[in-house]
């Protein structure tokens, strides 16, 4: 027995850390993908220009084949889509690694400043639809099913015009299950107050720099409830999301505590972070600083941005990693468990040394070579006009570490290919597998030049399962469920059922695992949000396994 | 010896001769003493003020030579001389904050002393007015790049606001000229830490160790100790920031790091002692009371932890900053 349990071990270990090599080939002229992001900057350091834009990975079309939606800015200070390098763009996946521009058939153009992406199936009929986080502009755009879309955001009553605020600047959006009434409600972060006509000057006269934002006032996130026919009701101040004032940039949801509600985090900008613990009333309570993910240890707010909350251990809980500013460290909390308290292994897990000297915005935590344990992928670029003062471009490659597997993480962006090491000033990233390969791959954006397609080329990689949900009484995406798989040898993988992350940006909704050398899985136990749970024995693996949720 | 305190040879109601060879031969005190009876018999001369808060500056009784020089500001507005001895004793007493008027009234009143523009460069960069300080010492080294003051200001000025690659050239181009600044090397050190450059920075940590005068400073051990902390080599961290407390021993700042480095030994009982005691050296700081909240919560101290996530809850701990 001892025999049986070292081979197993002895395999599992040496699988785990043969030297797979993450590797990443840039493949979006290629393709077709064909876009790029307009900050319409002008010599002002308008404070919106540092901050679009959002790309989501979605099937609108349901042929198994992801597509791509990118976000876009406007003419400023009208913050109208003036010109057609403004649009939103929607790129169907021909399903043979090239991509077609539908933007126009969809109806998908857009106005105003975009910021950000969320997709859902918010009214379970089977197709994906498509809302867009602004400046001065959020739209809920329903899949017809048909190849187009229709704006339905006045109808639905989502269009984040609050009383006391007015349209905030909103700029990331999620959805889950709050209440578990199968029907996805939205999250929307919101960052500060800000008029285009306003803006503050920063910086020395002989350098203008785009202004901390210590300088403007911040503002409330928001919080829709899907009444399940097709409208929502605006529940941000009733909930008690709406009594934190934040800067809120990216948002990720997970059910840290394990009482069967999902919870928000949202990483805000240079003040302290907000972590709402869902209390399964309708109501939520914001204890970030009491479960030790609103502060790093050493006491200071990040710059946070991007996040993703996965579990990166195998431990079965969710865990948190932010991304922040050069010299603020990205930060990971480790979820420790029992009483809602995180323990920042900022350093023990090699973060801290890694990403001291980077700026990161769009991230995501997902096993790049399927070895069974969550990397993680950084799309960085610093500040502009920091050039200055930093000794260095502003432009930056972006990082994917490799997890190690014993808690911590090893650079693995030198040896990634050499498109990986093409500099931008890289913004939103949304994680797929866009060629069906097995392997995730990367769609990225970048300030004023075209978007990068990091196609997963990864040699040698283990088996591998996705998920895809069909949820019955909860809602239609699954978004929310818990998986844990188990493998021959005793062991469990965890992940769960999000599309929000990163930085305002969606990725696909099916649920990965990778395997290593494990070719079968012993189980798959799905725990559907509101607590039903369904059991799969011994499942073939290198496939999308489509999952129904049971009567 | 700041160069502004060679003399100023201004002419004096008084017959100050004696007492000015005096003080040229760096006999201050005996300078001192005839100035003092200079001004018993002209009490408003501005310049024997002057000439005596100047002397008392050199013999480090900044707080005389700070009221001397305040009585030539008041009987003569707009004497530049008084205004940098007033805005330079004041920096000496570390009051720079109220240092920082004069100073910029002593460029205004002559704009090539190169010695006010520096003492105004060096209040700025002790009170993070960046782009002010900034603006006023790369000014100066951009006109003497062999200004070494000005550099190792510069350097300190970017080191403070972790702009770390810049930091490391002024630091450099300071320590070029004048190899004897532990503290710049104490920054380089620090800078070549934050830029990854582990090696070097571990290099010249050990080498300030062993050299006495840099190993008297606690800054030192202090800068060591989270050196060594963020590449996970505790022990010798708790050592390193053992010798600062050693020598600087009511500083909340080393109890917090002293905490920080106990909690990741899992000397839980001793972080919250450390942790406790930063709090109450400096309560207004919330970077101790985080990490209290974390100690107590892992201890299952739950309504302490409360409170202090209460008291974090209404402080805005951001980072502050004009721009970016």
């Amino acid at each position: 027995m001892r025999l049986l349990i070292w081979l197993v071990l002895w395999q599992w270990v040496a699988l785990s850390a043969a030297d797979t090599q993450i590797r990443f080939e840039e493949i979006a002229k290629k393709a077709g993908l064909n876009f790029t992001l307009k900050n319409a900057a002008s010599g002002h350091y308008r404070q919106i220009e540092l901050m679009p834009g959002g790309v989501a990975a979605l099937d609108y079309n349901n042929d198994g084949c992801t597509d791509i939606f990118f976000t876009n800015g406007a003419a400023v200070p009208s913050l109208r889509k003036t010109a057609p390098e403004f649009s939103n763009r929607l790129f169907r996946n021909n399903c043979d690694s090239t991509f077609t521009d539908v933007t126009a058939k969809a109806g998908v153009a857009g106005e105003g400043y975009s910021m950000a992406a969320a997709v859902a199936d918010f009214d379970n009929d089977g197709f994906a639809d498509l809302f867009i986080a602004g400046v001065n502009r959020n739209i809920l755009y329903r899949n017809r099913g048909d190849g187009t879309f229709e704006d339905i955001t006045n109808k639905a009553g989502i269009g984040g015009v609050d009383p006391k605020y007015g349209k905030m600047w909103s700029v990331s959006a999620g959805w889950f299950d709050y209440d578990n009434d199968g029907r996805l409600d939205l999250f929307v972060s919101n960052y500060v107050r800000w008029d285009p006509l306003k803006e503050k000057e920063c910086g020395p006269p002989d350098h203008r720099l785009y202004c901390h934002p210590g300088n403007y006032a911040g503002t409330p996130n928001q919080l829709f409830h899907n009444n399940g026919d097709g409208t929502f009701t605006d529940v941000s101040r009733s909930s008690g999301i709406a009594e934190h004032i934040g800067k809120g940039m990216g948002l990720s949801f997970a059910d840290f505590d394990g009482d069967g509600f999902i919870d928000v985090f949202v990483a805000n900008d240079s003040i302290r972070n907000f972590l709402f613990r869902n209390k399964g009333n309708g109501t939520f309570e914001e204890v970030g600083l009491q479960a030790g993910v609103a502060l790093a240890d050493h006491g200071n707010a990040i710059a946070g941005m991007g996040t993703d909350f996965r579990d990166y251990n195998n431990d079965g809980l969710p865990d948190l990693v932010v991304t922040g500013m050069v010299n603020d460290t990205y930060l990971l909390f480790r979820n420790r468990g029992g009483k809602h308290l995180f323990e920042d292994n900022t350093i023990s897990s090699g973060l801290a040394r890694l990403t001291n000297q980077i700026t990161g915005w769009g991230m995501g935590m997902f096993d790049f070579d399927n070895d069974g344990w969550k990397d993680l992928f950084f799309a960085n670029s610093h500040f502009p006009q920091l050039n200055r003062y930093l000794g260095t471009q502003s432009e930056l490659a972006n990082s994917v570490l490799r997890n190690l597997g014993n808690g911590r993480f090893e650079d693995a962006s030198k040896t990634a290919g050499p498109d990986f090491l093409a500099k931008a000033l890289y913004r939103g990233a949304a994680f797929a597998d866009f060629d069906n390969d097995g392997r995730v791959d990367v769609v990225v954006t970048a300030l004023n030049a075209p978007a990068k397609l990091f196609r997963n080329t990864t040699p040698g990689t283990g088996h591998w399962l996705a998920v895809k949900l069909i949820g019955g009484k909860s809602n239609r995406d699954g978004l929310g469920a818990k998986i844990c798989l188990t493998l021959a040898d005793g062991r469990k993988l965890y992940n769960h059922a999000a599309t929000s992350v990163g930085y305002a940006s969606s990725s696909e909704k099916l649920v990965r695992f990778g395997l290593a050398a494990q070719d079968r899985a012993t189980a798959i136990e799905v725990q559907w949000p509101g607590g039903r749970t369904q059991i799969m024995q011994n499942v073939a693996v290198d496939h999308v396994l489509e999952i129904r949720e049971g009567p | 010896m700041p160069a502004w305190l060679l003399f100023w040879l201004v002419a004096a109601s008084a017959d100050t001769t004696a007492a000015d060879r005096l003080y040229a031969a760096g006999q201050f005190e005996q300078a001192a003493v005839i100035y003092r009876q200079l001004l018993q018999q002209a009490p408003r001369d501005p310049k024997l003020l002057i000439r005596l808060g100047t002397t008392q500056y050199q013999l480090g009784v900044f707080a005389e030579a700070e009221a001397l020089f305040r009585r030539a500001v008041s009987i003569t507005p707009d004497l530049e001389q008084a205004e940098v001895g007033l805005g330079t004793s004041l920096l000496a007493l570390d009051r720079s904050r109220e240092a920082i008027p004069f100073l910029e009234k002593a460029v205004k009143l002559a704009p090539a002393d190169r010695m006010a523009q520096r003492a105004l460069g060096h209040a700025y960069q002790k009170e993070n007015e960046f782009f002010k300080g900034e603006r006023v010492l790369r000014s100066l080294v951009a006109s003497d790049g062999k200004d070494a003051e000005s550099w190792y200001y510069l350097g300190a000025l970017f080191y403070d606001n972790n702009y770390y690659l810049p930091a490391l050239e002024a630091l450099n181009a300071s320590l070029a000229l004048q190899p004897a600044n532990d503290q710049a090397e104490i920054y380089k050190a620090g800078a070549l830490s934050q830029l990854g450059r582990t090696q070097d920075a571990a290099g010249l940590f050990h080498a300030l160790t062993i050299k006495p005068s840099a190993a008297a400073r606690p800054e030192l051990w202090l800068g060591y100790a989270q050196f060594l902390f963020e590449n996970e080599k505790q022990k010798p961290s708790l050592e390193a920031i053992n010798r600062a407390a050693a020598l600087l021993p009511d500083s909340a700042k080393l109890y917090f790091w002293r905490a920080r480095i106990l909690m990741s030994l899992d000397d839980i009982q001793g972080a919250q002692a450390d942790a406790e005691k930063a709090v109450q050296l400096a309560p207004e700081l919330p970077n101790s009371r985080n990490l209290l909240m974390k100690i107590y919560r892992v201890r299952g101290l739950d309504r302490q932890a409360d409170e202090q996530a209460a008291w974090l809850a209404g402080h805005e701990s951001g980072k502050k900053g004009s721009g970016r």
